[in-house]
């Protein structure tokens, strides 16, 4: 089992994310992270222990982090995840409690204390990674990979028409983490329009037997609203998903730079995709591993078979 | 206004630093002053070796019971800059000490900065006198104590620079830094060069420090002759200017210093000016002002308040 600390900003897609992790074999889920993006953080926390109510999920710690980016006034994404960020489920007071320690220092000691390097998947702005990284840079020596979900090419953003939300949300905290030397492999924006269930699909979630297929076909069933189109791209699954298996993903490791001073280009991931050329050996530019496409087939696939399990 | 018989309580985040030393000491030496910690920071010298030299003066200035917490390593988001060319390798070059026998407490500073502020009556300073990245580290991760600093007295900035022709070496080193914490709303009272090129070593002063003949003053004397023949090669001053003490003096006695309320900020993406402090002296900005920017240092209240300071260190 691969130890794992997931980072959210729960969140529609956050959630069903999180859905997955919890229902495979494979991840050993150490914690979750909360952070402000989607939402502010006190309801990304709010919602996280919800969708651990929801589907009766063993005790699994869950850390409040980061209040704002780093240096940029919030913005969040109400318009795509509710007004709660929970879609349409009203979120009541939990019976579970988060850890007392703040997520960032959740973060250092959880990692640190592993056995075995740890993999992050990082699902909301990159806030909590930079100051993590920043307040103790040795946590780097036992993190085994970095999995983001962010980014996008060049005329692929979403947020804005260069700039994926959770870049755009805080690219200095994002400028930290690309340049801090860890293996990163990034699932952007352009890939996650490839991880969408069909309509059969969805209904057949809905009919799981395991509780969490039928949470997550609510949620998708709501961002179909949202989006008003049946194609939904579900981003954060796609992450998970790619950690469990990469073959999911088709990635080129590229040079990469964060637009952190632009006033139109803000938060623009700066992937350098021309083709046939050779890095100069001093290039500073950190290489990240890109994934600009998702297979669909084998991403519906392994969705359908971790959400569709006989109940345990 | 505190009573006369109520110590102020501070918080000296520092990267030692031969004017470091110096304001540490003098704010050992005054019964107006409780420390309630120290905090490192990199700036003079890489983080590592100003935690070893805050230790060494405290044993110096018998601050056993101190906490020394040693905090952020880099910058927020440059590449790290020190001064070796100004405080040696050691970052405090000059008096031969041993290696300190009190240790670092385990807390990182930015933690300890947190704690200590949210446990208060709201009546602790701050005084950094070194580039501001644990005290902007710690408003992003605690915004709640921006609310419970009773002032921040900064040694940095300035209306000229002296790393860079538009910027003094604190601010320069993480400008961003120090945009956060000018624009946290927090009292702010600023010590910059203006001010600090006033609280000049020279050989009388020199002379009379020495003249207190205790392990403190040989230590300081030590200190100045060092930094001295540096500031003398690098900047051609003949007498170095001691910029940290000077916020610990108006902490002590804030009359030390005349200071004008004013609107500063700080450039963090110029090219040519990264790092400046724009004090706007005629308001034409119409901004809000939010610093008391020290102009003028009564020198002779200042080198007392030293010399008085190294006379309790005995």
């Amino acid at each position: 089992m691969k130890p794992v600390i997931i980072d959210v900003d729960t969140g529609v897609d956050d959630a069903i994310a999180i859905l997955l992790a919890l229902r495979s074999q494979e991840l050993n889920v150490l914690g979750i992270t909360t952070v402000s993006g989607n939402v502010e953080v006190d309801l990304a926390t709010k919602n996280t222990l919800a969708l651990l109510d929801l589907i009766d999920a063993e005790e699994i710690p869950v850390a409040r982090g980061m209040d704002a980016p780093l240096i940029r006034p919030l913005v969040t994404a109400k318009h795509v995840h509710g007004s709660h960020g929970l879609g349409e489920y009203k979120v009541g007071a939990s019976t579970r409690s988060i850890v007392q320690e703040h997520g960032v220092d959740f973060l250092i000691r959880t990692i640190k204390e592993s056995a075995e390097p740890v993999t992050l998947i990082l699902l909301g702005p990159l806030t909590n990674m930079a100051m993590a990284l920043k307040k103790d840079p040795a946590i780097k020596e036992n993190i085994d990979e970095l999995i983001i979900m962010g980014g996008a090419d060049a005329a692929g953003g979403n947020e804005t028409p260069v700039a994926e939300f959770n870049i755009y949300v805080d690219p200095e905290a994002a400028q930290i983490v690309f340049e801090s030397g860890l293996p990163i492999t990034l699932v952007t924006w352009d890939a996650t329009l490839h991880a969408w269930l069909t309509k059969n699909e969805v209904e057949r979630l809905a009919s799981s037997k395991d509780k969490a297929g039928k949470v997550a076909a609510k949620l998708i069933g709501f961002l179909g609203k949202v989006f008003h189109r049946e194609q939904v791209p579900l981003c954060d699954p796609s992450a998970i998903l790619a950690a469990l298996d990469r073959s999911i993903i088709e990635a080129k490791q590229l040079p990469i730079q964060v637009e952190t001073e632009g006033r139109i280009t803000r938060g623009m991931t700066v992937i350098d995709t021309r083709p046939n050329r050779t890095a100069a050996p001093d290039d500073p530019r950190p290489r990240v591993h890109v994934a600009f496409k998702v297979d669909r087939e084998k991403f519906s696939r392994l969705l359908m078979q971790l959400l569709t399990q006989s109940a345990e | 206004m505190l009573s006369t018989n109520q110590k102020r309580k501070v918080i000296i985040d520092c990267d030692p630093g031969h004017d470091d030393a110096i304001a540490i000491l003098l704010a050992a030496g005054n019964p107006n002053i409780e420390i309630v910690a120290i905090t490192t920071v990199a700036g003079n010298a890489e983080v590592e070796k100003t935690s070893v030299n805050a230790l060494k003066v405290c044993e110096i200035a018998g601050l056993h019971d101190v906490p020394v917490a040693r905090g952020a390593g880099q910058p927020l988001f440059r590449e790290r800059l020190t001064a070796p060319d100004i405080h040696g390798e050691s970052g405090m070059d000059g008096p031969q000490l041993p290696a300190p026998s009190k240790q670092l407490v385990e807390e990182h500073a930015v933690d300890l900065i947190i704690r200590k502020v949210l446990a208060s009556d709201g009546d602790i300073t701050l005084i950094p006198v070194g580039p501001l990245t644990n005290i902007a580290m710690a408003m992003i991760r605690e915004p709640r104590i921006k609310s419970k600093i009773a002032e921040i007295v900064i040694m940095g900035g300035g209306m000229f620079g002296n790393t860079t022709p538009a910027a003094e070496f604190n601010i320069y080193v993480d400008a961003e830094a120090a945009k956060i914490v000018f624009e946290s709303g927090v009292p702010i009272t600023m010590m910059g060069l203006d001010l600090t090129h006033q609280a000049l070593a020279t050989p009388d002063v020199i002379k009379t420090l020495s003249a207190v003949n205790n392990k403190a003053s040989t230590f300081v004397v030590e200190l100045l002759q060092f930094f001295g023949k540096t500031y003398l090669e690098k900047f051609g001053f003949p007498h170095p200017p001691i910029h940290d003490a000077c916020a610990v003096a108006y902490c002590i006695d804030p009359s030390v210093v005349e200071t004008k309320r004013l609107r500063v900020d700080v450039e963090t993406k110029g090219e040519l000016t990264y790092g400046m402090t724009l004090v706007d002296l005629y308001g034409v900005t119409g901004r809000e002002p939010n610093v008391n920017v020290a102009l003028k240092l009564d020198q002779e209240k200042f080198w007392d308040m030293i010399k008085r300071s190294l006379e309790q260190l005995s």
